[in-house]
């Protein structure tokens, strides 16, 4: 992606690795026809089954469904990957008077 | 991808010599225009009575609520429990006319606007503009299920974050049916982070980074940097880890803020994708466990609220993690988990701010030590350390700085900044940081992350990283707000 490399320096560095990725094989090298989307289907059916049934189901586990509904309850959002994100009113911030 | 593979000669962008833009100046360019027309919607909504002459609220100034128009028509997929479709159809508002906003519309909204954020990129780099149409929509509705994912209430709450699963089901087709030849052109993980990481700018606020005055200096500048490079060290020359940018990325997740760290410090030090991909893995297992058991630990200590808060802020990775830790801190006692809750938030909130440092600091290392190792001392002068160096992080600087003086000038400013990051700019942040991801895992084959998994080097980096950073920050929150916080408040 963003590996440095001889012709890099010519400053076309972004798809350099791609570039010597597709020619070794590693991109875009799909397995064999039918076996390929039988397993995609069969991927995306254990993705199905984790996230209809099993997650779903967590909630019945005390101290986990307990500790999601009082952060939900509560509006954090756990998932912020940056403070911007957070139901959080940060201070105002330094200023100059 | 081995090692020999990854050193093979390469067929690159040279070859081929594009007449467009750099993917660097690209990322500027569509950024900055981003943020002029974020900032143009904003003053819309600017409400009545605050004007540039409006006091500070300190300083006995009103307080003023300010939202731009588009908060509203802006957004990624919600919550859910036992129903996906849950995440799509909750009402987020009304019109005008009485009329419930249901959330697939503002989601379809940010779906045009990333359609021109990226028409504009393309364009900017004279590829095909209709090639990029026809594979732009299925990224995006692979971006939108990783979204739909990372909202189940259960995987939301354990911050498993949407970047792992638009990873995941990149990884997925890639490694069932492959890359689909007419996704190709609109598959450009690289460029929709450095447009991300540049529209990221406007919430890197260098004002706040005084926001806990010298204790919060003392835990998050000077705890971070001596982490960060000791951890990188330690890699180095302890474990003689094999590739240096996968050191540098797992280091700064550690030490900084997790996967926004991550995401800016290997577009800085330029690592390989898997390795990116590796460090956001890692960070995202290890902040599950601390998130859960750090809390019962600080309970069990009995530490200050605000020592246990900070200690919390600055060595759980990730930022909503550290919220909800610090909600769980003290659930008997209020007035504990709010003084610890604050605290926890604010030194992560300062840590987040540092990420704009930490991506320049990475970037001038590189270029002038890293790869000026790789030729003769003579080669490297100023005019190639610029060429080298990622141009983007310039914008993202750039725009940190354009926006910090906005704030820190005046209270209209400040506001302005703030609707403007609320209402538009961190919305398109997220989701073209969830393209990437996609895109990451869409160009990711299984084999290349198998030599990372066999040394369990990273995870060794990690461990100890993570446990100097624990032993550190401990030390230093209980001399700041526990034994000296008498002095700082006196």
């Amino acid at each position: 992606m963003w590996s440095v490399t001889p012709a890099d320096m010519n400053g076309n560095r972004e798809m350099s690795n791609d570039a010597a990725e597709r020619k070794a094989g590693n991109i875009g090298n799909p397995p064999a026809g039918v076996s390929g989307y039988a397993r995609l289907l069969l991927s995306l059916a254990v993705l199905a089954v984790i996230w209809l049934l099993v997650l779903p189901a967590l909630k019945q586990v005390p101290w986990l469904g307990q500790r999601a509904q009082h952060l939900e309850d509560a509006g954090i959002e756990t998932d912020a990957m940056f403070y911007t994100e957070l139901n959080w009113d940060p201070p105002t911030g330094a200023h100059f008077p | 991808m081995s090692e020999v593979e990854s050193g093979q000669p390469l067929e690159t962008a040279v070859a081929r010599k594009d007449k467009g833009l750099s993917e660097d100046w690209t990322a500027v360019i569509v950024g900055v225009i981003g943020l002029v027309v974020a900032l143009s919607i904003s003053l819309w909504s600017v409400p009545e009575g605050l004007n540039w002459e409006s006091a500070w609220p300190d300083t006995g100034g009103e307080t003023y609520k300010w939202d731009a128009f588009t908060k509203a028509w802006l957004s990624k997929p919600g919550t859910w429990d036992d129903n996906p479709a849950e995440s799509l159809l909750k009402t987020v508002g009304e019109s005008e006319d009485g009329e419930k906003l249901k959330s697939w519309l503002p989601i379809a909204y940010s779906g045009l606007g990333l359609l021109a954020i990226g028409s504009l990129a393309t364009v900017l780099r004279r590829r095909n503009l209709f090639s990029f149409l026809a594979g732009f929509v299925p990224l995006f509705l692979l971006a939108l299920l990783a979204y739909i994912l990372a909202g189940q209430v259960q995987i939301k709450h354990l911050n498993l974050e949407y970047a792992l699963w638009a990873l995941l089901l990149g990884l997925i087709i890639c490694n069932t049916v492959g890359l689909p030849g007419w996704l190709k052109p609109a598959v450009n993980g690289e460029l929709y982070i450095k447009i991300g990481l540049v529209l990221m700018g406007a919430e890197v606020l260098m004002g706040r980074l005084l926001e806990l005055g010298l204790p919060g200096i003392f835990v998050a500048w000077i705890v971070t940097p001596i982490v960060l490079i000791s951890t990188y060290i330690f890699g180095q020359k302890v474990l003689k880890m094999e590739s240096r940018s996968l050191n540098m990325v797992i280091s700064a997740d550690m030490s900084v803020c997790g996967v926004s760290a991550a995401i800016a410090t290997a577009a800085a030090c330029k690592a390989k994708r898997e390795e990116l991909s590796l460090a956001v893995g890692l960070s995202l297992s290890f902040t599950v466990l601390m998130m859960i058991l750090m809390p019962p630990l600080i309970a069990w200590m009995g530490l200050d609220p605000l020592v246990g808060g900070a200690w919390l802020g600055g060595t759980i990775d990730a930022t909503g993690a550290v919220a909800a830790a610090g909600e769980m801190l003290y659930p008997n006692s209020e007035e504990a988990g709010q003084v610890a809750s604050e605290a926890a938030v604010t030194i992560k909130m300062i840590q987040n701010i540092l990420i704009g440092v930490t991506a320049f600091a990475v970037a001038i290392y590189w270029t002038t030590v890293v790869e000026g190792k790789s030729r003769s001392e003579s080669q490297v002068g100023v005019g190639e350390i610029w060429k080298r160096f990622p141009k983007f992080v310039l914008g993202f600087v750039l725009i940190s700085i354009v926006a910090s003086l906005l704030a820190s000038g005046s209270y209209f400013g400040s506001q302005w900044v703030n609707a403007t990051v609320g209402g538009v700019t961190k919305n398109f942040r997220g989701w073209l940081f969830c393209l990437a991801f996609v895109c990451i895992g869409l160009e990711t084959n299984f084999r290349q992350l198998l030599p990372y998994f066999r040394t369990g080097k990273p995870a060794v980096l990690y461990v100890v990283g993570q446990s100097l950073n624990l032993l550190l920050t401990l030390l230093m929150a209980q001399i700041m707000f526990g034994w000296l916080n008498q002095f700082f408040e006196g």
